[in-house]
């Protein structure tokens, strides 16, 4: 939201904004609500929803999170745990842009590196059910778009 | 932390809270023999318990390097 | 007005010696390439200086079209190699100060890292300071070619379409950077530029025996497929795994 805002302020730059250009910040302003909610559930349940996550995924493959003879489990932890804190506080700003442009990008060209794509996207669906069901559907309606996109380009 | 795949996979699971949640999504109906180790659990399915993930290796800058023959 | 922070290590010896800016910045944090997070802006001071502590300074699409105008009116037909030279001394200069940074944020040896983590590492603080995003192709690695392609590089979309590869300053950026990470001469050949209407500018990098004949075939008007196809050709160096 920060990104949009001022991205009007500059855009109607010399003149007053037009009710079409509020309409983005009226809606955000209408489900702060929820967005306050849903970080909270998000917040104080982290560490059970992080730990579901990798039982869901070894219960995929209990290979799930090994190169060759290494085991990553530490270091996927660790980005998945930063990874919920991002999309957490994206939900409560809103501001896909700077979610995007702080962590996404160049997140992806390290998943990239390490050939991660196909664990990486399967990783955040899986966080994205997880978070659907400890969310009420309005709520997790807010949360959808920003673990949708983190499985889209951490897993492209 | 890494997992240990040689002990019973009822174990490897108690490793996790949450058990309620395969009940309650009607899962444990399942024929699960959870006295199996980790590994034979995930021999028993399709995909054997797969999961590394990366088609090619990506080379060390020294492994590059020999490549290029330096 | 693009926004081309230009040189790094080079300006420090104009500027003097920041003061050890990094120490203001979480260390434990490696996403730091975004606007607001990578230069830190000093009002007072005049000066840009960025997460590396290198004075960045920023500069207009005017000031390369300027350089090369006035490259070629000094040395004619060499301005391309003069070019090239400067991104080679650049890039050298650069894979000092990279070693230095790399190993202090990461803690670990730059050579028993990754290699496509290691140059996306390297390259991600010229992303950020508007040289253009890139991609790295290791399908000839094992010829001992590597393969890069640059989507907006400040160059070509600057000279726009004039039919030839412009982007010796690039070329040269990475053999020099690539010289010093291998600690050997390595050579740079653009074989695709945006200037020859292509949508990206892709280059190739390998040992100087096996880039020469490259100049000649993109002079030649080969296309990057057969430029590939006679790479790929060459005895593989390495055996595949």
């Amino acid at each position: 939201m920060l990104t949009e805002l001022n991205h009007i302020t500059l855009q109607a730059d010399g003149r007053y904004v037009t009710p079409e250009e509020w309409q983005p910040v009226q809606t955000y302003l209408a489900q702060l609500r929820q967005r306050f909610s849903a970080y909270s559930k998000i917040q104080s349940a982290a560490e059970q929803i992080l730990q579901e996550v990798e039982r869901r995924l070894l219960m995929r493959s209990p290979r799930f999170f090994y190169k060759g003879s290494q085991d990553m489990s530490a270091i996927c932890r660790r980005d998945r745990a930063d990874v919920l804190r991002y999309i957490c506080a994206t939900l409560l700003t809103g501001d896909i842009t700077a979610y995007k442009q702080r962590l996404l990008c160049w997140l992806q060209t390290i998943a990239r590196s390490f050939q991660d794509q196909r664990a990486a996207r399967q990783t955040y669906e899986v966080m994205g059910e997880i978070l659907k069901e400890k969310l009420t559907p309005q709520e997790f309606e807010l949360v959808r778009p920003i673990v949708q996109i983190t499985a889209d380009m951490l897993g492209d | 932390m890494s997992h240990d795949l040689t002990i019973p996979v009822r174990l490897f699971f108690q490793q996790f809270p949450w058990q309620g949640v395969a009940i309650a999504n009607g899962h444990s109906s399942l024929p699960l023999d959870l006295h199996l180790t980790v590994t034979q659990f995930w021999q028993q399915w399709p995909w054997q318990g797969g999961g590394d993930w990366a088609e090619t290796t990506v080379p060390t800058l020294a492994e590059w390097m020999t490549c290029l023959g330096v | 007005m693009t926004k081309i922070a230009a040189g790094s290590s080079e300006l420090n010896a104009l500027w003097g010696e920041p003061t050890s800016p990094t120490s203001l910045f979480d260390k434990n944090r490696h996403n730091h390439y975004d606007l607001t997070t990578f230069f830190r802006w000093d009002l007072a001071q005049g000066t840009v200086t960025d997460w590396n502590g290198a004075v960045n300074f920023f500069a207009s699409e005017d000031l390369i079209t300027g350089l090369m105008d006035g490259l070629t009116e000094e040395v004619g037909d060499a301005a391309p190699v003069v070019l090239y030279q400067i991104g080679r001394q650049w890039g050298a200069l650069d894979g000092q100060a990279f070693d230095r940074w790399f190993t202090e944020e990461f803690q670990r040896p730059v050579r028993q890292t990754n290699l496509l983590f290691l140059l996306e590492t390297w390259w991600w603080p010229f992303t950020a300071q508007g040289w253009g995003r890139w991609e790295i192709d290791l399908s000839l690695q094992k010829q001992g070619f590597l393969l890069l392609n640059i989507f907006d590089s400040a160059i070509a979309r600057t000279l726009g379409v004039v039919g030839k590869p412009v982007c010796h300053l690039y070329a040269g950026l990475f053999a020099g950077f690539l010289s010093h990470l291998v600690s050997q001469v390595l050579e740079c050949a653009e074989i695709q530029c945006y200037s020859m209407g292509a949508t990206y500018c892709r280059f190739v990098v390998g040992k100087a025996a096996a880039i020469q004949p490259v100049h000649t075939w993109v002079s030649q008007g080969l296309g990057v497929r057969e430029i590939e196809k006679r790479l790929a050709g060459g005895q593989a160096l390495c055996p595949t795994t």
